[in-house]
């Protein structure tokens, strides 16, 4: 369905509006869809798998004095 | 032969326990006592509060492990120590009272040679009035309290079902409560599963916290290299929060709980209340209330243990200001301070001092998180006490051969934000060292190139897989004792 632009202003003006402006939730960096996408690639997601297994060992051996 | 008792069967006592009696052999003693007869695998309590996993997934029998490995296990708790015995016993000993079975309610006095109180937090739910499963909010602490706190979100789920709005709180439930962390994955993992069911326009998701900024996790933040740049945990945490649509209340000292309200105090000295319908709130920390005599059977607990219970260690307990801590405050080996067969590992030794910085309110409240023991510690300094009590039963040498203070070694945290092998995600998050060493990092207070904070679901599978892997090595299954704290 095609929305013309008069009955966008109208369905427009009914909502309310709703102003995200000048809330804590509104200033922290948001995901984009590709960033969301890769969060959850299993090929890549995979490589991070080792990846981060590798960072965490090395804590964890500097750890074990 | 020695004798060497481990109090509490904890990440702690319970990797203590089993490096000790792997060193020593049949040739020594080792004692547990513990009035809990399970093994918990505490992370996993978030998955069991929303579900995900069954208590028996998350906990397993002792006894038989503990008769496997030739350790003898008393089910009781302790109730005080004796480190120079009394007029009647001359060895040090430990009074201990059964908590089950045909001798619950005895009391017995249990001697010993080398003593590791690895009896870790009480859940201080009194400290705050109307806090806890009892009263008017759930917690995640242990197994039982997250089985209640799933019963109760199901409840909620239920509501909204029916097309009722809920309000979930999500948060820390004492002016100086610590544990930020696995309040932070159980408000993530409430949010993906209402998220699952399609729900979250009749959920309003508030996190409530005594940091100063959100991402503070008692460790006074960190930062890590994202995006080409070194940034706050605040602003990855802030991040987190927005995506999920989960609001936030910080520096707030929450002190009374009444059914579906909270009160709390702001660092700006303002008092408030928020609303809820569901609650979980993590409660005040202290040590579990041991007692201490002398020969002559004077009261010295205060000799043993810090004002908060937990277990005065050779840490420097000197007062001083924020600005002069310093890395060398934190224990390397968690003796005693006043007695050098004990030693106090895990979350039952007393930290030199917080963390975080230390804020009061304007009407002079302490809201500020105390600082966190985390599993990775917990179990690495439980170990380093077995190595060192074994080498000085067998060499009798009075030296450490091995250390583990917080200033240097690293951690790594897993936060599960969701509980799916293809859709799940966690947030890997490793600090290196805990405790910031401004001398050696001025820049960052760590080591940037080892801090990690990815959020993904490579994190959900090393967090499942750590689930499994730590589970193996309590239950001793073959090389436990290769596998890392
Ligand atoms: C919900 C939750 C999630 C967490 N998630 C993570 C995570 O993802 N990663 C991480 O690194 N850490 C996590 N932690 C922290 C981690 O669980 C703790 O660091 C760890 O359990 C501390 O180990 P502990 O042995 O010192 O104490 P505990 O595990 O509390 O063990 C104490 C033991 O002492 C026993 N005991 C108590 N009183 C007595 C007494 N009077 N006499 C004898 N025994 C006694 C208890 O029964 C228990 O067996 C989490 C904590 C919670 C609550």
């Amino acid at each position: 369905m095609r929305v013309s632009h008069l009955s966008f202003n109208i369905i427009y003006k009914q909502m309310k509006t709703v102003v995200r402006n000048y809330k804590d939730e509104y200033y922290p960096p948001i995901p984009t869809k590709s960033t969301k996408f890769w969060r959850v690639s299993f090929i890549y997601q995979f490589y991070k798998f080792l990846k981060l297994n590798f960072k965490i060992m090395r804590i964890v051996v500097k750890g074990h004095s | 032969m020695a004798r060497v008792i481990v109090l509490g069967a904890g990440i702690s006592g319970h990797t203590a326990a089993s490096f000790l009696k792997k060193i020593l052999g049949k040739k020594h003693e080792v004692i547990v006592i513990s009035p809990n007869s399970y093994y918990q695998w505490v992370p996993s309590n978030i998955w069991v509060g929303v579900g995900k996993m069954s208590i028996d997934q998350v906990r397993f029998k002792l006894d038989k492990i503990y008769k496997k490995w030739k350790i003898d296990y008393k089910q009781a708790k302790a109730i005080s120590i004796n480190p120079e015995g009394n007029q009647d016993i001359s060895k040090p000993f430990v009074s201990i009272q059964y908590v089950a079975g045909e001798k619950a309610g005895t009391l017995e006095n249990v001697e010993y040679d080398y003593l590791v109180n690895a009896t870790g937090p009480k859940l201080n739910f009194e400290a705050t009035e109307g806090l806890g499963p009892d009263k008017n909010t759930v917690s995640v602490c242990s197994y039982d309290h997250a089985s209640h706190a799933y019963t109760e979100f199901k409840k909620s789920v239920e509501l909204m079902k029916q097309g009722k709005k809920q309000k979930f709180l999500i948060g820390t439930g004492h002016a100086m409560a610590t544990c930020q962390g696995a309040a932070f994955e159980y408000a993530l993992n409430i949010a993906y599963e209402i998220k699952k069911l399609k729900l979250s326009h009749l959920a309003e998701i508030t996190w409530i916290s005594n940091e100063y900024e959100l991402g503070d996790f008692g460790m006074s933040g960190a930062f890590v290299k994202r995006g080409g740049y070194v940034m706050s945990t605040k602003i990855f945490t802030e991040s987190i929060f927005a995506e999920n649509n989960v609001n936030w209340i910080k520096r707030a000292g929450v002190y009374k709980v009444e059914p579906n309200k909270v009160y709390y105090e702001t660092l700006a000295g303002e008092y408030k209340t928020v609303d809820f319908d569901f609650a979980m709130l993590i409660p005040g920390f202290a040590g579990q209330g041991i007692k201490a005599y002398d020969k002559t059977n004077q009261d010295i607990t205060s000799k043993l243990f810090a004002a908060n219970g937990f277990m005065l260690v050779d840490a420097d307990y000197t007062p001083k200001d924020f600005e002069d801590w310093s890395i060398d405050d934190w224990p390397e080996n968690y003796q005693s301070s006043a007695y050098n067969n004990i030693f106090a590992p895990g979350i039952a030794f007393a930290p030199p001092h917080s963390i975080s910085k230390p804020t009061k309110s304007t009407n002079g409240t302490a809201i500020f998180p105390a600082p966190p023991r985390t599993g990775m510690p917990s179990g690495v300094t439980g170990k380093i006490v077995a190595q060192n009590i074994a080498h000085i039963i067998k060499s009798g040498k009075h030296e450490f051969k091995h250390t583990a203070s917080m200033g240097r070694m690293g951690a790594a945290c897993i936060i599960s934000a969701g509980y799916s092998m293809t859709r799940g995600l966690g947030a890997t998050m490793t600090v290196s060292p805990i405790v910031p060493d401004w001398e050696k990092y001025p820049q960052w207070g760590r080591d940037v190139n080892a801090t990690v904070g990815e959020i993904g679901l490579a994190g959900h599978w090393i967090k499942l897989f750590l689930h499994y892997m730590f589970i193996h090595k309590a239950k001793g299954y073959p090389f436990w004792w290769l596998l890392p704290e």
